[in-house]
Formats: structure tokens, sequence, C-alpha cells
């Protein structure tokens, strides 16, 4: 049984992003389930999920999701499509591990784990603390409602794990 | 002209269109197999994961579960180490103090030593009196000696009164009741099967003797048997002449008797040895002194083949077994057999 709560947020999301990113968004996602559920990938994931259990593992699981897709993609996935993308894919975890009954999903617990995430990937693309510590305060005002795609940092600014590799 | 071109073109175009439409439900196909695999997909992982789950909460149970018991075990433990170790003091009464002549006659050293010279005393007043002054003398230094923790106890206490196998398996059935991970009837069962089990064991162990005097009394039943058929058998050699006379019927007799291989070994070694007579006879044929003054006598002989004989026994004789070599009973037996040669001396 799908949750209502983690349903809107994924709606919400996607309706925020461009709609000309809207397929490449949902291309992304379709690769992370990939990932997630074929039977070649899914020792990983579930050892990922295995250890899920509070925000910020799930989130730093998400961020792990994603830093595969874009290495699949050959580092040319932007971050205007990863991010939603990451924030979709987060609400299919939650999912997941609510329908296997390892979390209880809420409105502030989902808080928790989209806060956790928006950093975690931000820290992957070499967000600043300030950046993060803004989309935090975003994402605990907004509570339910999906983040927007962040502004790529400034080439001065520290980079991530993903920008290092380009 | 113009309208078949015209008609030409609207077909083409409403080929395109067709190509188009096709096309488009191929993808979505494509797109609806791809999300149907993954849904499937999606039901087995997360079938798996929570068989994953499960595996994991009930590990983390049971390690719990153990973290407790030790937990609740350890004082139980501890607490028998203090008893013991109160008992032992209690019971070692303080040494004898020439300097102290207040007090009544009192024992001196371990009560249980002094417990068993009174017991050996012959009943009567004087047991009875030094019966009660021991039972007083340790009651008043276990008074003495007070209430006891761990930390009062030497090192060499703890070792010394440290919890046997049985101390800790107890004292863990009894911290798993308190801390109700399990039931006490589950525990007074864990009991009755240990005594059920100490029981069939002691069954078995029964058994196993009642076995062993049986297949000793098979054995010394073979033994009886063998001597009296040996003894029969040197009384028919015995009626077949002295000496080597008729040897080969003595030997079938033998065999007919039913005596072992190594027995008519020794039979026929003991029958082929020169007799004392054929001995000294031949010490005395080859004495080179012989009729003169320093020429042997027969009895120097007949000495001299006795002593040849005797020494000739003594290494034909089967060595002793090396020490602590087990030997089989059947084997045994026939070891602590005696030889053949003795039924017919």
């Amino acid at each position: 049984m799908t949750d209502a709560l983690l349903d809107k947020t994924k709606a919400a999301i996607l309706q925020k992003a461009d709609p000309r990113l809207q397929q490449p968004i949902q291309a992304v996602v379709s690769a992370g389930h990939k990932i997630m559920f074929s039977p070649q990938t899914r020792k990983m994931a579930l050892q990922e999920m295995g250890n899920a259990q509070d925000p910020e593992s799930i989130g730093a699981a998400v961020a792990k999701l994603l830093a595969v897709l874009y290495h699949q993609s050959g580092k040319r996935l932007p971050m205007q499509v990863a991010i939603p993308a990451a924030m979709v894919l987060m609400c299919d975890v939650l999912q997941f591990l609510e329908d296997a009954g390892s979390v209880q999903v809420n409105k502030d617990f989902l808080a928790q784990v989209t806060s956790a995430t928006g950093s975690a990937v931000l820290q992957m693309f070499g967000a600043t603390p300030e950046q993060l510590q803004a989309f935090t305060d975003r994402g605990q005002a907004a509570q339910s409602s999906a983040p927007a795609a962040p502004q790529p940092p400034a080439a001065s600014q520290p980079q991530g794990i993903i920008q290092g590799a380009q | 002209m113009g309208i078949i071109i015209g008609a030409l073109g609207g077909l083409g175009d409403a080929a395109q269109k067709v190509g188009q439409d096709m096309l488009q439900a191929g993808i979505r196909q494509d797109q609806m197999q791809q999300e149907s695999d993954i849904a499937t997909q999606r039901e087995q992982t997360l079938a798996q994961f929570k068989s994953q789950l499960a595996v994991s909460t009930a590990d983390q149970q049971r390690e719990q579960m153990v973290a407790r018991v030790s937990t609740a075990q350890q004082p139980i433990l501890d607490q028998g180490i203090v008893s013991r170790a109160t008992a032992a003091r209690a019971a070692n009464l303080p040494a004898y103090d020439p300097s102290d002549t207040t007090g009544p006659a009192s024992f001196h050293g371990n009560a249980s030593d002094a417990l068993a010279a009174i017991n050996s005393l012959p009943d009567g007043p004087d047991k009875d009196a030094a019966l009660a002054q021991l039972k007083s003398q340790v009651a008043a230094n276990k008074s003495n000696v007070g209430t006891l923790t761990m930390d009062d106890l030497t090192d060499q206490e703890k070792s010394q009164f440290a919890p046997t196998d049985a101390d800790r398996q107890n004292a863990w059935t009894q911290a798993a009741t308190q801390t109700g991970d399990i039931d006490p009837k589950d525990a007074a069962m864990l009991g009755i099967r240990g005594a059920s089990v100490d029981a069939r064991l002691a069954l078995v162990d029964a058994r196993l003797q009642i076995g062993q005097m049986a297949s000793d009394a098979r054995n010394a039943k073979t033994q009886a048997d063998y001597d009296w058929r040996m003894a029969q058998l040197a009384d028919r050699i015995a009626k077949t002449g002295s000496g080597n006379t008729d040897f080969d019927k003595k030997i079938q007799l033998l065999k007919d008797g039913g005596a072992s291989p190594t027995d008519i070994a020794n039979f026929i070694m003991e029958r082929k040895q020169p007799s004392l007579e054929d001995l000294a006879n031949g010490f005395l044929k080859s004495d080179p002194q012989a009729g003169t003054s320093k020429a042997m006598t027969v009895d120097q002989a007949y000495a001299k083949a006795k002593a040849l004989r005797d020494v000739s026994r003594s290494v034909n004789a089967a060595p002793a077994p090396m020490p602590g070599t087990a030997t089989p009973p059947a084997a045994g037996a026939s070891a602590a057999r005696p030889p053949l040669g003795s039924f017919f001396q």
C-alpha cells in the first residue's frame, strides 16, 4: 500500500521541476529502480537499506545511489535533473522501507530524511556549508513540500565527490 | 494528375501518422513491460529484505537476551563465591592461643577435621558435649566473619571458590527466570530433563558395567574350560607313554583336544629338548679328561646339564608385558594361562 504522504511529495517534486526535464528525471528514477531492484545489483542496495534506519543513513544511501547513476551517465547528469530525481528516489526508498516494516514515515521523519538527503547529495556536488544550512532551513520550513533544485555552486567553492571527479 | 499527386501525398501523411502511432504504442508497451518487470523485481527485493530484517532482528534479540541474562547471572555467581568463602572462613576456627586462659577449652583449626574427630568418639555425653561445643564455636566464628562481599575476598579465595560449570548453568537458569527470558515452568522442566539425562547416563553406565562383568565371567568360564580340557589332554598324553615316545600321536591328541597353536609349539619345544640324562651323558662323552682323576663325575655332568636347561628355559620364557600396555580380555586370559607344560609335569 502506497503512502499518501510520499505520493504527494513525489507529485510535488515533479510538478515543481521544469516540464522539459520531466522525462529525463523519470529516466534517472527508472535507472535508480533498476539498480535498487534488479537481481544483479540488489545485493548492494539491500546492504545499504539494511543499515538505513535513521534519516542520516537513509540520506547517505540515496546519495550513494545518485553517485552510481551519475557515473553511469558518464558524468553528464545535470544537477537540475539529479536533485529532483534523488528526492523521488528517496521517497521510493522510504516507501520500500515502510513496506518492509523497517521505518514508519510521518511528516517529521520525512522532513528529516529530506534534509539529510539534500545535504548528502549537495555535499557530493560540492555545496558550501552555508548553502547546506539554507537548504536545511528551507526543508524544515517546507516540511512535506519538495525542495527546489539548488543553484550549482560557483567554481571557487569547495568541490564535492562529483565535481571533484569532473 | 494534380489530384492524384495530392491524394498520394495525403496517403503518405496518413501512412506516416500510422507509423508514428505504431512506434509510440511500441514505446508505451516497452515502457509498461519495463515498469512491470521493475515492480516484480521490487517485490522480490522486498521479500528478500524482509527475511534479512527478520534474521537481523532475531540475532539482535538473541544478543540482547544473552547480555541481559549475563548481567543478571553475575551477581548470582558472585553470591555463590561469597557464600562458599564465608562458609570456609567460618569453618576455619582460630588458632590456639596459650595466653587466653579465660574461655573454656575449645577446638582450633579446621572444623571439618574436628567434626570427623568427634564423630569417631563413642556415643555418649562427652561426644554430645563436644559436638555442641563445636557447633557453638562455628556459629560464633560465622558471626565474627560477618557479611562478606566480593571486595572482601582475597584473589586466592576468588579462585578457590570459583563457580563450577554446574554452578554456571544453574545461575544462568536462575538469571533467565529472573529476567523473564525463561518461564519458571520451563526452568523446572530443564532441571527435570537434566536429571533425566543423568539417570539415563547412569543406566547406560550400569549396563556397560554389567556387560563388562558378563564378559569377564565368560572369559573366566572359557579359561576354566580350557584348563580342564588341557588337564584331560595331559592325562591322555601321559597314558600314551613317557618321554618322546609316540610323539606324533601326542601332537595329534593336542590338535584334536583344541590346544592353541602356541601351546602345541611350546609342547614341541619342551619335549624336543634333550633330557637331563641325555645332556649329562653328552657332557661326559665330550669330556677330554674322562677316565682320568680329573674327569667330570656323573653328578657334575648332571648338575651342569640342569644348570644349562634352567638357563635355556629362562631365555625362552616369554618377556613380561610392558607396563601400561592395554591387553584385550581374551589375549590377557591367554597370556595369564599356565604353560601347557605345567599340565604334563
